[in-house]
């Protein structure tokens, strides 16, 4: 019955056309919109879930990483000597100036780490290396910031609140939600340059890696005893805090929910009337097809094969727009996480929803009464 | 020798209101393998309600329907189809073809519904085409065929199945002199060469000519039945 069904929804080429527009758009409405969240969230989470820290300690109430509160870096000395720990690091955040051949300045985020620790600093080296910011006033900035920076030359000098700064190497994949360029230095240099002075010897947080990743909860609920005034985090609760602030708390995730769930409903719209009008158009066809002896079970088989045949196709066309789109959006600092998941999780919500667009027509069909074929 | 399909005291009634009208009443009818049974009737007697009874389509209100002295008329709704589909051939006045399917294909149809194999569907749609005359019309779509060859092709598609029993409702209606005849004669054939039943619903006067039992429909009620 596939057979018959592709016939039938091939047959008039300018419904289908029509109908393909439709569901194009609508797939890649919620394609794009549900890899620009993604995107977006990867973006707001990657230091915390790349700069290889088990654990975080940041000020109470913290909501997500690019807005902390920073407290004294000497609370590090209260957990010192533990030995669970591995690695225990201050971490600064702060925000600066960076100006431009042009003579602009831009606006960056500062990350301080120590080069000497393997946490808090960049994982993904373009060129350079995470330790060559230590020894003076060095930096490594992000690729992703070339857009707006220029070119990124190594050994080239730049001025960073109004000091003179070197660029000592390239990171890939460190991106912020605010997308503001990523600049990574030693501790040391960027509590050297932060302007307030209230936040001199301040730690945005302190990056803890473990001997063993197993202990996290019992060495998290430890931790908390130590630092009564701080919040421990675990990486994936941190990861979820600052999901959950940009999603729920800035209103964004409903709006990004709310289109995904137009571009859905544009689909559903666009296959449930192409199908029920093809249904109606043929409603002599499934009549002698009922008197010929189809079941039930034939005659829904055709309707919902003409749903999914629309939802292939439309889909199938609108993935390679969402992957064209990728390049020219990421140039522009936007993140469209596309992956083949997400490909195969909306495909099969678009199937869904396609099939049950097709619910008025199986009615329609169920109810038909095949001695109609005896009335001319 | 058992009639291939006997109705007895077959009625249907359609509630107009707190009226009931009587569409067919209380018709008794039988056509034995091998025979053309003829109804004829004016408009509105009840032919097409007769004839759709008769196919399984339509369930009586009372009376019983025998297919081979097999009561037919209370199998469930999951059952009927497999009935029609096995026992029954269907041509109709304005043939029904599917539009977007050419003659080969609208002939395939029937035996699709049936899950025979792709081989053996081919086999016997080219066949039974090129029977019927149409071997250089089986890749032509409906629209580009004539009306003769338009029922031909529904001929074909009632025959592919090899039913017990073929029912036509005027099939000749939309058809000139020469391809009425020609229809006619197809179906005699298939009656008389392969030992079916038919049951032809006609205004056309030629339909007597073919036929071994005509029966006269009115107001719902068989009037005159000639051998």
């Amino acid at each position: 019955m596939i057979w018959l069904a592709t016939r039938l929804a091939f047959h008039n080429r300018a419904r289908l056309l029509v109908t393909l527009f439709g569901v194009v758009f609508s797939a890649y409405l919620t394609l794009a919109e549900t890899a620009l969240y993604i995107g977006m969230m990867e973006n707001a989470t990657s230091i915390i879930r790349h700069s290889g820290t088990d654990l975080w300690v940041a000020s109470k109430g913290v909501q997500n990483f690019d807005f902390a509160k920073p407290f004294p870096d000497e609370r590090l000395k209260l957990i010192h000597g533990r030995a669970e720990l591995s690695w225990a690091k201050p971490i600064s955040l702060s925000w600066g100036f960076l100006k431009l051949p042009d003579g602009a300045q831009e606006l960056v985020e500062i990350i301080g780490y120590d080069p000497a620790a393997p946490v808090g600093g960049p994982w993904d080296m373009a060129s350079g290396a995470p330790g060559d910011v230590g020894g003076g006033a060095n930096m490594i900035v992000d690729e992703s910031a070339a857009q707006r920076l220029g070119k990124l030359r190594l050994g080239s000098l730049w001025e960073l609140n109004d000091r003179s700064i070197k660029l000592v190497g390239v990171s890939r994949s460190a991106k912020t939600f605010t997308t503001a360029p990523i600049v990574f230095t030693s501790y040391v240099l960027a509590q050297d340059m932060t302007p307030d002075v209230s936040r001199q010897a301040a730690a945005a947080y302190i990056a803890i890696k473990l001997r063993n990743p197993a202990d996290v909860e019992r060495v998290a609920k430890a931790l908390r005893h130590d630092l009564p005034d701080n919040e421990i985090l675990t990486t994936s609760a941190f990861v979820e805090r600052t999901i959950l602030y940009w999603t729920v708390q800035t209103g964004m995730g409903a709006a990004f929910c709310l289109t995904a769930v137009l571009g859905l409903v544009v689909g559903a719209g666009t296959i449930g009337q192409t199908v029920f009008a093809n249904t109606m158009e043929h409603l002599g066809e499934f009549a002698t097809l009922k008197a010929m002896g189809a079941t039930a079970r034939d005659l829904n088989t055709i309707i919902l094969a003409q749903a999914a045949i629309d939802a292939c196709v439309g889909f199938s066309i609108a993935v390679p727009l969402a992957l064209l789109s990728k390049a020219p959006l990421e140039k522009t600092g936007v993140t469209l996480a596309v992956d083949l998941k997400l490909i195969a999780a909306l495909f099969c919500v678009t199937l869904a929803v396609a099939l049950a667009a097709a619910y008025f027509s199986i009615r329609r069909v169920q109810n038909l009464d095949p001695a109609t074929v005896f009335r001319s | 020798m058992r009639p291939m399909l006997e109705a007895r005291a077959l009625s249907k009634h359609y509630q107009q209101g707190s009226i009931a009208v009587a569409a067919v009443d209380s018709v008794s009818f039988s056509v034995l393998p091998g025979e053309i049974a003829l109804i004829i009737g004016p408009s509105g007697s009840g032919k097409s309600t007769l004839l759709s009874m008769l196919g399984c389509i339509l369930r009586p209100t009372s009376g019983a329907i025998l297919l081979a002295g097999r009561d037919v008329g209370r199998l469930s709704d999951r059952e009927l189809p497999r009935i029609r589909g096995r026992c029954f051939g269907f041509v109709f006045q304005s043939f029904h073809l599917f539009p977007f399917l050419t003659a080969r294909e609208n002939v395939e149809t029937a035996l699709r519904l049936r899950k025979v194999s792709a081989r053996v569907r081919r086999e016997r749609t080219v066949d039974l085409l090129a029977r019927c005359g149409l071997e250089d019309r089986m890749d032509f779509y409906p629209a580009s065929l004539s009306g003769g060859e338009k029922q031909r092709v529904a001929i074909a598609r009632a025959l592919v199945g090899d039913p017990f029993i073929l029912l036509a409702d005027e099939p000749t209606a939309c058809l000139d002199s020469a391809n009425g005849e020609i229809v006619f004669e197809m179906l005699r054939h298939f009656a008389q060469e392969k030992g079916k039943a038919v049951v032809i619903a006609s205004h056309d006067p030629k339909a007597r000519r073919f036929a071994d039992r005509v029966y006269s429909l009115a107001d719902g009620r068989i009037e005159v039945m000639t051998d």
